[in-house]
């Protein structure tokens, strides 16, 4: 038969070096590095997100000096304020702590609540969201250590 | 790489040996081509050189002058490691004295070729069971190559040639261990490989296995008649 160069190109170009053999050597570093960066990627990301979306709220903790407990409705119209996320009197009853975002509300709209209804209340602390529940986590941690 | 017209071609190929202070030509100015799908017969009497060409065609052995080429590829102008992957694409390499591993089964033998070739065991195995059966050993797969007869032994040699689907099917003197029988039998199992698409070169002394050919190339005291 006669001599077709197209039949064996193949094999021709393994030879040559032109067609190379299973994964070269920039292929598989391409590889390794996405892994590796992809490990980071999900032992960082959640983080940074978190960071990124906790990063302008604040915890104001007002302590109850003139009743023994916090009004439901008193915290039902904090709750209504805008920019205010959260509130918490659950952990230490004479004190509620309110979650809000600094750059929609100032503390001085929520004193103006309980001004309003005539309740004699202490601003104990104001602190960083996350720099809180970092306190309140490593307290419980702490009791349950024995 | 230069453009050939043939599968093979040979140009004013020479090969000398120092044989002590003797300088011993074993292949003079040789010059002959094959086309692809050829069964090639190298005839000569012993000591013509036959031998050495083939070692020279399979990139084995370097030649003192002349080119060889072979799918277009200058043979002796590749890297040692080009002609390495030369070989293990391109050549299928069948001896007179078998060269099996005596403590490796017959599909272990046949597999051997594909140990670099980065394929999983599966798949080698598969492709070694197939050749196996190609040469009729499919239920012998399994023994040593001391429990095959000779004809036996030649078969899993030519499956372990043809596993990684070279194109060139390279034997030196594959029926001379034979009787006359058994080589008939191999030199039809050859003959079937070449139908199949292999270009086959068969080195013999034996003018009988010339019928099994498409064409003899006959060699004498280092030169060739085509």
């Amino acid at each position: 038969m006669a001599y077709d160069p197209e039949k064996y190109r193949g094999k021709r170009e393994k030879v040559l070096g032109i067609k190379k053999r299973g994964l070269g050597f920039g292929t598989i570093a391409m590889v390794v590095s996405l892994v590796i960066l992809m490990g980071l990627s999900i032992a960082t990301v959640p983080q940074a997100v978190s960071y990124m979306t906790t990063r302008h709220l604040e915890d104001a903790i007002f302590k109850l000096e003139s009743a023994s407990a916090w009004p439901a409705s008193l915290i039902a119209e904090i709750n209504t304020l805008d920019g205010v996320k959260s509130t918490d009197n659950g952990r230490h009853p004479p004190r509620l702590v309110v979650t809000y975002d600094r750059r929609r509300i100032k503390i001085a709209h929520i004193t103006a609540v309980f001004d309003r209804q005539g309740l004699t209340v202490t601003l104990l602390n104001q602190v960083n969201h996350r720099q809180h529940q970092n306190t309140l986590n490593q307290e419980e941690k702490d009791l349950e250590t024995p | 790489m230069t453009q050939a017209n043939h599968l093979i071609e040979v140009h004013g190929l020479n090969k000398a040996y120092l044989n002590g202070d003797t300088r011993v030509e074993a292949i003079k100015q040789m010059d002959f081509f094959i086309d692809d799908e050829e069964f090639i017969t190298l005839m000569g009497p012993s000591g013509s050189g036959k031998s050495t060409l083939l070692s020279i065609l399979g990139g084995l052995n370097h030649p003192n002058q002349g080119k060889v080429f072979i799918d277009s590829l200058d043979l002796y102008a590749l890297t040692a490691e080009q002609r390495a992957d030369f070989r293990s694409e391109y050549i299928g390499f069948v001896f007179q004295s078998f060269q099996l591993i005596p403590y490796l089964t017959v599909l272990e033998n046949v597999t051997l070729p594909m140990a670099v070739t980065g394929q999983k065991k599966k798949v080698k195995t598969q492709m070694a069971m197939t050749v196996i059966d190609r040469v009729g050993l499919g239920t012998k797969a399994l023994r040593l190559p001391d429990q095959l007869s000779g004809g036996e032994q030649e078969r899993v040699a030519i499956a372990r040639a043809i596993v990684n689907k070279p194109p060139l099917i390279l034997a030196d003197e594959p029926t001379g261990n034979l009787d006359s029988k058994t080589a008939k039998d191999i030199m039809i199992l050859l003959q079937s490989l070449n139908t199949d698409g292999h270009t086959v070169v068969v080195v013999t002394h034996n003018a009988d296995m010339e019928a099994y050919a498409s064409r003899c190339i006959r060699v004498q005291d280092g030169k060739c008649f085509v």
